[in-house]
């Protein structure tokens, strides 16, 4: 008795899905093949490609004033790209060359003649006066005459 | 140039445009332009407005053309830009609450009546009388125009689950409304609107 009922539940289980599948597949073909045709208007085409067209030329417009702009840049940024560089190499060969230090003597005459002015000062002093610090004088002396060999080694 | 190739594929169109065919755009324009108008005429009950947003799509088709992807379909590209251009037109023309209208004219008014009696005859009109407009979109890409899944979620801009839902939505919700006068499962399509009878209230 169960098996029977169970038997008859599923065929007619069966037979609802059966029937929910065509209905769907009715409906679906339905939609498929009953699209409803719109009455295209015969000038439309006409009207469409002169939107293009005009939409065309405005940009042809616009694009003109733009090879304008590129034209220009293209022909004037390598030009004065190229003498930027010229300028740039220029200055940066004056600036880190060695003998434009060396050409220039002047500051160290300078120096030189600080050290020996300090030097005569400090001989011509009276001794009495000196006597007591003679011992720090010679470290000043030692002090300035490494000073000056320093100095000189630095410089190229 | 097109006349030596017999029947160049819409994308191979699309790249004669970017190279600066007007001849293959005007191809490209002959081939969708019905099909595009048809589409737009489903949202938009005025001609007026149908054929001014049509011009619109494929003008800015056009705009865009450097823009498309050759290796992509042509046809979801190009009803992307029509429903956004619909979209637009209804944003800038009416406003939001228009939508149901037509819902709560009067049943006893000869001109609604007339339409539920064309709604007998077309199932579509009641798909674009009772679908919110995604299920419907959704609906006419898939059963008129034959898009898969992918390319709808392309001109929806949504996941391609998404639209499965749609459109088990949009079919539920017509199988509610449209109820079967025989389940005859050898029905043909010919004979659907005779075999469907839409319930009166």
């Amino acid at each position: 008795m169960l098996n029977y009922r169970l038997k008859l539940s599923l065929t007619l289980m069966k037979s609802q899905f059966a029937e929910f599948r065509n209905a769907d597949e009715a409906l679906e073909s339905a939609l498929r093949d009953s699209a409803p045709r719109s009455e295209f208007p015969p000038e439309l085409h006409d009207s469409i490609m002169n939107a293009v067209h005009t939409a065309h030329r405005a940009e042809s417009t616009q694009v003109s004033d733009i090879g304008m702009l590129q034209r220009f840049i293209k022909s004037w940024v390598p030009v004065t790209g190229f003498a930027g560089l010229v300028l740039l190499g220029v200055l940066l060969s004056i600036h880190n060359h060695p003998v434009a230090t060396i050409q220039n003597p002047q500051p160290l005459a300078e120096m030189s003649k600080a050290f020996a002015t300090t030097r005569e000062f400090v001989d011509s002093l009276p001794s009495v006066a000196v006597g007591p610090l003679s011992d720090e004088l010679d470290k000043v002396n030692r002090d300035l005459d490494r000073t000056a060999e320093f100095l000189i080694a630095t410089l190229p | 140039m097109i006349s030596d190739l017999p029947s160049p594929s819409d994308e191979a169109l699309a790249l004669q445009t970017q190279a600066g065919s007007m001849e293959a755009f005007e191809e490209l324009v002959l081939r969708y332009e019905q099909r595009i108008f048809a589409f737009i005429s489903q949202s938009c009950r005025n001609g007026m407005d149908a054929a001014e947003i049509t011009q619109e799509t494929f003008v800015k088709a056009y705009q865009a053309i450097s823009q498309f992807d050759s290796n992509r379909t042509f046809a979801p590209w190009l009803f992307t830009i029509a429903r956004r251009k619909c979209v637009d037109h209804f944003r800038a023309t009416r406003p939001a609450s228009d939508e149901s209208a037509p819902e709560l004219s009067d049943t006893n008014d000869p001109s609604e009546l007339l339409a539920r009696q064309d709604e007998r005859r077309h199932l579509w009109s009641l798909a674009r009388r009772i679908l919110p407009r995604p299920q419907f979109d959704a609906l006419w890409l898939h059963y008129v125009e034959d898009m898969n899944l992918a390319q709808i979620a392309g001109v929806l801009r949504r996941p391609q689950t998404y639209i499965k839902v749609l459109l088990f939505r949009a079919r539920k919700a017509l199988a509610v409304k449209v109820k079967p006068a025989r389940a005859n499962a050898k029905l043909s399509p010919q004979t659907i609107s005779h075999a469907y009878e839409i319930p009166v209230r």
